[in-house]
């Protein structure tokens, strides 16, 4: 699964995510960075103050008290240090020397750096030259005025505020970060409510009513729970989906009247050929020999069947375009009558039909269609069936529909032309082997599919077929 | 010699080829009915109103194509049945299929029987059995005593 496959929502909070923590941590590099700033000028602003203050005293005694109490309060190390020292407290450390030697030779007052000490913690330096004075000629008559006589040294511990800033820093960088992250949790709860679950329902409902539309079922409207553009796109859905059935609905019922007077039209020609025929054998016949009698019985018989192919796809187109007379029809007293039609082909090879003792009553359907139904299965186990038929007609509840079933243990057929045997004129045998129209199974599909139901078989060649289908325990009208 | 005089029958047909096999029909058994043809619902409609006025023979049976061009049969047959003078006459309707929804339709207007084209003679007097017109149509007197 790429990046490009997840949802919408989880791609929006992601890029949130990346945008929040990028500019919160950014965030806390500015910070950093002017907190330091500030802190390196502060440490050598105090350093300044009281280097300068010391230049000024010009008691010795105070200036040592002044620094200690300077130590003492700020924790850094203030002292005097000097290339000749008289006192050897006075005397400097590597740094020192290295910084009063750089004072002689360029004249700088000043110096300051973060040097790391041989304890190996960092401190910040801060160094002021300290040079004669007109004033100290009076005591120092060998001095000489603006000489380098030693510098004010202060040592600030500089480890242990940085790393407190840095403990500072960090600690708004976690708010930052949490705030954050709250946020895009609040983002994600709110995209997931107001985008990722409307588009998946919506998502769910559009499948559903393919799912629908393929099984031919009646097929409602998505819900619109919203104006947003989730909601138009619901009402966009239905709206398509409307036109879409109605066009095609439209051009089915042309289709179905066209076959319908196409039929009706051909009717007429075919009765006057099987009339004049039937005419031409009464009034004629005996002026034929037998080959010229047995075309003409040829004749009649083909007008006849080809009335009989008429009449089916008449019947066929009727289905559901012409609604016959509803009520509750019991299936047993329609397989009863299905049974008595047949009644001649049962005894004639002594077919065994198992019927269970009750069937149930499907309310609101025409009961012409039922018996149609049944009737094709049945007759149609009864046909395709060379041995001795066994076939076996039930049922199970499931809900809000019946499942029925027809099975037998005739020829049966090979599964991959399971769909074909439903469509019109299709036929898996010569018509001399058995015969019949091909329009039996598609009437069959035809009018469970309009009463909201499906069809289907399972079968294998020479063991037999089990033709199944729902009807619905009310039919909608 | 018979006293009784032979039934007209309006035939209402609108294909020639429907009208040849059922004058056939007639004259193949010897029926000498005179019978009166109307080749769609208006002219139908015509030969009644002049039979109302007097002007056209009463029929005795009339043969109803179910499906015809403009005035169908259905319309015949209604305004058949509400005219006083005419509602009596037996009508049989001629329909290309025994399926035809059109049929009840029919009787529930007063149609007496029906026939399935191609009309062969056999179908026709079997017709007129079971509506009991055969005498009437066969033009032969019942045995009286």
């Amino acid at each position: 699964m790429s990046l490009k496959d997840l949802g919408i929502g989880t791609k929006l909070i992601l890029a949130i995510t990346v945008v929040i923590v990028g500019i919160s941590a950014a965030g806390s590099v500015v910070i950093y960075t002017y907190q330091k700033r500030s802190l390196d000028d502060q440490i050598l602003e105090r350093s300044r103050t009281v280097a300068e203050l010391l230049i000024q005293i010009e008691d010795h005694r105070l200036i040592s008290r002044v620094a200690s109490e300077f130590n003492e309060v700020t924790g850094y190390t203030l002292k005097q240090t000097s290339l000749e020292p008289v006192n050897p407290e006075n005397s400097p450390d590597e740094f020192e020397a290295r910084v009063m030697e750089e004072f002689r030779r360029n004249g700088n007052t000043e110096y300051y750096a973060v040097v790391t000490g041989e304890d190996g913690r960092r401190y910040f330096r801060y160094m002021k030259a300290l040079r004669t004075k007109e004033s100290c000629i009076s005591c120092h008559p060998g001095y000489r005025v603006g000489e380098l006589r030693g510098s004010i040294s202060v040592i600030a511990p500089y480890d242990d505020v940085t790393s407190a800033m840095r403990r500072n820093t960090l600690s708004v960088l976690v708010i930052l970060q949490l705030l954050a992250f709250s946020t895009v949790g609040v983002l994600y709860y709110l995209s997931r409510r107001i985008v990722s679950e409307p588009l998946n329902r919506l998502i769910g409902a559009v499948e559903g009513s393919a799912r629908e539309i393929q099984r031919g079922e009646e097929v409602k409207d998505i819900p619109v729970s919203s104006g947003d553009e989730i909601g138009r796109l619901a009402t966009a859905f239905n709206n398509l989906r409307r036109s879409l059935s109605e066009s095609f609905k439209r051009k089915n019922e042309a289709i179905e009247s066209f076959v319908y007077s196409i039929s009706h039209d051909l009717k007429a020609p075919l009765r006057s050929i099987e009339g004049f025929s039937i005419a031409l054998m009464e009034d004629y016949g005996d002026r034929l020999n037998d080959e010229g009698r047995h075309y003409l019985n040829r004749i009649v018989s083909s007008a006849r069947k080809m009335g009989v192919l008429i009449d089916e796809l008449l019947e066929y187109s009727r289905i559901g375009r012409i609604s016959l007379q509803r009520g509750d029809v019991s299936i047993s007293s329609v397989v009863e009558l299905v049974l008595e039609d047949n009644l001649y082909e049962i005894n004639r090879k002594g077919a065994k039909i198992t019927v269970p003792p009750e069937l149930p009553v499907v309310k609101n359907a025409e009961k012409q269609r039922i018996y149609q139904i049944f009737s094709n299965l049945i007759s149609n186990a009864l046909k395709y069936n060379d041995g001795v038929p066994e076939i076996e007609i039930g049922y199970r509840d499931e809900g809000d529909h019946y499942l029925f079933y027809v099975r037998d243990n005739g020829i049966g057929f090979d599964m991959k032309y399971h769909d074909k045997i439903f469509e019109i004129f299709q036929r898996l045998h010569r018509e001399d082997e058995y015969g019949g129209t091909g329009v039996g199974l598609a009437m069959v599909k035809k009018i469970v599919e309009t009463y909201g139901g499906r069809i289907w078989a399972e079968s294998e060649p020479g063991k037999g077929s089990t033709f199944y289908f729902t009807l619905p325990k009310e039919v909608r009208d | 010699m018979s006293m009784v005089r032979a039934i007209d029958i309006l035939l209402v047909e609108d294909s020639q080829d429907d009208i040849e096999l059922t004058l056939r029909a007639f004259r193949k058994n010897n029926l000498g009915n005179n019978i009166h043809i109307a080749r769609d619902g208006e002219e139908a409609l015509e030969f009644l109103r002049r039979v109302e006025e007097g002007s056209a023979p009463l029929p005795g049976l009339i043969l109803l194509d179910i499906k015809l061009p403009g005035v169908d049969g259905i319309e015949v047959l209604r305004y058949i049945k509400s005219r006083r003078t005419l509602r009596r006459i037996p009508v049989v309707m001629l329909t290309t299929s025994k399926n035809d929804r059109d049929i009840e339709t029919c009787y529930d207007l007063g149609a007496n029987s029906y026939i399935v084209k191609p009309v062969s003679f056999r179908d026709f007097m079997e017709t007129v059995k079971n509506i009991q017109l055969y005498w009437i149509v066969t033009n032969q007197p019942p045995v009286v005593g």
